[in-house]
């Protein structure tokens, strides 16, 4: 099964972002947020509302987090696609690729608009990771990177599951919502790939 | 197979080492509750200007998915003859899609095409980022008129209209004192009340578990601290506010079982009637005793399941070996309601009941696989936690309205004796009607039921 994980073109996705904040609100978002978790003296749009790239800790939290996440997913789909020689791997490596590239191009531009310092290179967790992956080969990297998926896939989902809640910027949590369909469905193939390495191994003779 | 193990030994060796490394942990708020971080006065000013909004956006949400129109079904009444009872399937079709043709799809088809009834899918807290025990307004009134305590929420109101709720208030009946039938005398128990209603009709341990059950304590959004929603400095709320009469006045809140926030399920107050036939208690905690639960509501309905937070605002721990005792056996002697056509064996008596209703048992019984569940001689449970696993029929991870539509997991099997005085229906209380329901069950459980069937088993439940 093939799913479309990035519905719009990016160019469709950057207008939709840009009007989020001139439109009338509708149910099929995020919804008001909590200003419990407004940080007193934020500059307001309308009365409750805060202003436009106004962010809280937790908006802060998932740019920084998102930022990295991005960024290793596409690393170590680039490595996948280099080291595995499965055709499952190599088919989810790519689309990894793909549609992190496309995310990952809007967080960015999120991220500088909010001014967080951009990303050096890869976090030193996913780093430790990356250098891990780096020494294995064939069957062992397959395994060890569709597990790290699966990892990355779960903290991913949550993280945007905590800015739906939490956040307060607009932009970014309409972001949040637009992309947690797409990471879980990648979440459910990664599942599939990784039953696939073992039906692959079963079916050899 | 050797072949296989060759392969996955040292794999397994070198997994422990990659995944530990993937440690990024989300911050503690995801679970905890955080401090504000601003003051009152500030919170409540973007409340207030809020509150608007956020009752558009749900009445949008409502409106789109159901049909929320005042339609009775005939004279047919809720057991204390103060309610009409709703009638008619209330959720609405997608463009294009007809109960029968839905009923014929494959799940696959039906999440692909996009056709599940959005009113199927979760329902979201009226106010998903904040959440927290929401009343309707008869609960609130008459609390104010009796107790003079608040149960009003600066950020929002009850979401749905009052034709779709529970009567109000609601009768009781006790296991106690099967002649006396409804012993409420009308009246919503209360504090103030409770002494002089029921002195004589229970034994002093009970109207001690009864003091104990009318006896506000702090809650998450109804106490004394700047972290709450009530504009005054609150007494906190009982466990009948909710159990309206140990029934329920379909106040709502969010699972306290669930993070981070915007996963929280909507949880539709359950009614206490019939609990000493139940051997398990919240729908996803699955508690194993009436008392476990009482106690354990202090940390969960009062405080989300966060006992960090309810240290801070006035933790109440009620003493497991005197006072929990005492309100759990309150609980259990609260009956349900008369069934006058329901044989001691759970079936039909068919000297009374009509055609209809009997035709609709069979369908309960048979082709439409309800009593797989909810069994009649067990007071139509099976004690156990079902998953219906819905998400065959949606892409799961959309928002609604702050809420992720997500699984559900295994939820506990409610009962249907007295079902037509607890509307809304499900945990989330995302159906409106018995006939809603029907066509749930229809889809989920690939039954495929007729027209005919569809009505009988309405009829049928009407009867239990």
């Amino acid at each position: 099964m093939r799913l479309s994980l990035v519905p719009m073109s990016l160019a469709a996705v950057f207008a939709t972002i840009g009007t989020v904040a001139a439109q009338p609100a509708h149910p099929h978002g995020p919804g008001q947020g909590n200003p419990a978790g407004t940080p007193a003296g934020t500059p307001e749009a309308a009365p409750g509302v805060p202003a436009p790239r106004q962010l809280n800790q937790a908006d802060r939290k998932f740019l920084q987090a998102a930022t990295a996440g991005g960024m290793a997913e596409v690393e170590f789909a680039q490595l996948a696609h280099r080291m595995s020689k499965d055709t499952g791997i190599k088919e989810f490596a790519q689309r990894m690729i793909r549609e992190h590239q496309d995310a990952n191009k809007r967080i960015t531009t999120l991220a500088r608009n909010a001014g967080l310092p951009p990303m050096q290179g890869l976090d030193s967790e996913h780093k430790a990771v990356y250098d891990r992956l780096s020494k294995l080969q064939g069957a062992a990297f397959d395994r060890a990177y569709i597990d790290s998926q699966i990892v990355d896939h779960q903290v991913m989902a949550q993280l945007l599951e905590y800015e739906l809640g939490s956040g307060q910027d607009k932009e970014l949590k309409a972001l949040a919502a637009e992309l947690l369909p797409s990471i879980l469905d990648h979440l459910q193939t990664a599942d599939a790939v990784l039953a696939g390495l073992y039906r692959s191994v079963a079916k050899q003779p | 197979m050797l072949r296989h193990l060759r392969m996955t030994l040292p794999i397994a060796a070198i997994l422990g080492c990659v995944t530990v490394a993937f440690a990024q942990p989300l911050p503690p708020d995801a679970s905890y509750r955080p401090l504000p971080s601003a003051p009152l006065a500030d919170v409540k000013a973007a409340d207030e200007a809020q509150k608007a909004e956020v009752m558009r956006l749900q009445r949008v949400l409502l409106e789109e998915r159901l049909d929320l129109s005042d339609r009775a079904s005939g004279n047919t009444m809720m057991s204390g003859k103060r309610k009409r009872v709703q009638d008619g399937v209330r959720v609405k079709l997608r463009q294009g899609a007809t109960w029968e043709s839905l009923a014929n799809l494959t799940p696959d088809e039906i999440r692909d095409r996009g056709l599940l009834p959005a009113g199927f899918l979760p329902l979201p807290h009226v106010k998903q980022a904040t959440g927290g025990q929401v009343f309707p307004n008869n609960q609130i009134d008459e609390i104010g008129r009796q107790e003079q305590r608040n149960l009003r929420r600066f950020d929002v109101d009850f979401d749905l209209p009052d034709h779709l709720t529970p009567e109000f208030p609601p009768p009781i009946f006790l296991t106690s004192h099967p002649e006396l039938g409804d012993v409420s005398h009308g009246q919503l128990l209360t504090i103030k009340n409770y002494y002089h209603l029921m002195v004589g009709l229970l034994t002093p341990v009970q109207i001690e578990g009864l003091r104990l059950l009318l006896t506000p304590f702090p809650q998450e959004e109804f106490n004394q601290t700047e972290d709450r929603k009530s504009a005054d400095q609150s007494l906190g709320v009982t466990c009948l506010d909710c159990h309206s009469n140990f029934h329920t006045n379909a106040a709502f809140h969010q699972t306290p079982d669930v993070r981070p926030q915007a996963a929280r399920f909507r949880l539709d107050t359950v009614s206490l009637r019939g609990l000493f036939n139940q051997q398990i208690h919240g729908s996803k905690r699955s508690l194993r005793s009436i008392e476990d639960f009482t106690q354990f509501e202090q940390r969960t309905a009062y405080f989300n399941g966060d006992h960090v937070s309810a240290q801070r605002k006035g933790v109440n721990l009620p003493d497991r070996f005197d006072q929990v005792p005492m309100m759990a056996q309150m609980q259990n002697i609260i009956n349900f309601p008369p069934a006058p056509k329901l044989l001691p064996t759970g079936r039909l008596d068919p000297s009374k009941a009509t055609q209809q209703e009997l035709a609709g048992e069979q369908v309960f019984l048979g082709k439409g696989q309800c009593a797989v569940c909810h069994v009649p001689q067990t007071s139509f449970l099976d004690n156990n936690m079902h998953d219906l696993h819905l998400e065959r029929f949606y892409r799961i991870g959309q928002t609604a309205n702050g809420l992720v539509m997500l699984p559900d997991g295994p939820i506990k099997t409610f009962t249907l004796r007295g079902i037509k005085d607890s509307p809304p229906y499900m945990h989330d209380g995302r159906l409106l009607t018995l006939a809603d329901t029907v066509e749930f069950f229809n889809l989920v459980l690939g039954v495929k039921l007729t027209q005919q069937e569809k009505e009988s088993l309405v009829a049928y439940m009407l009867a239990l």
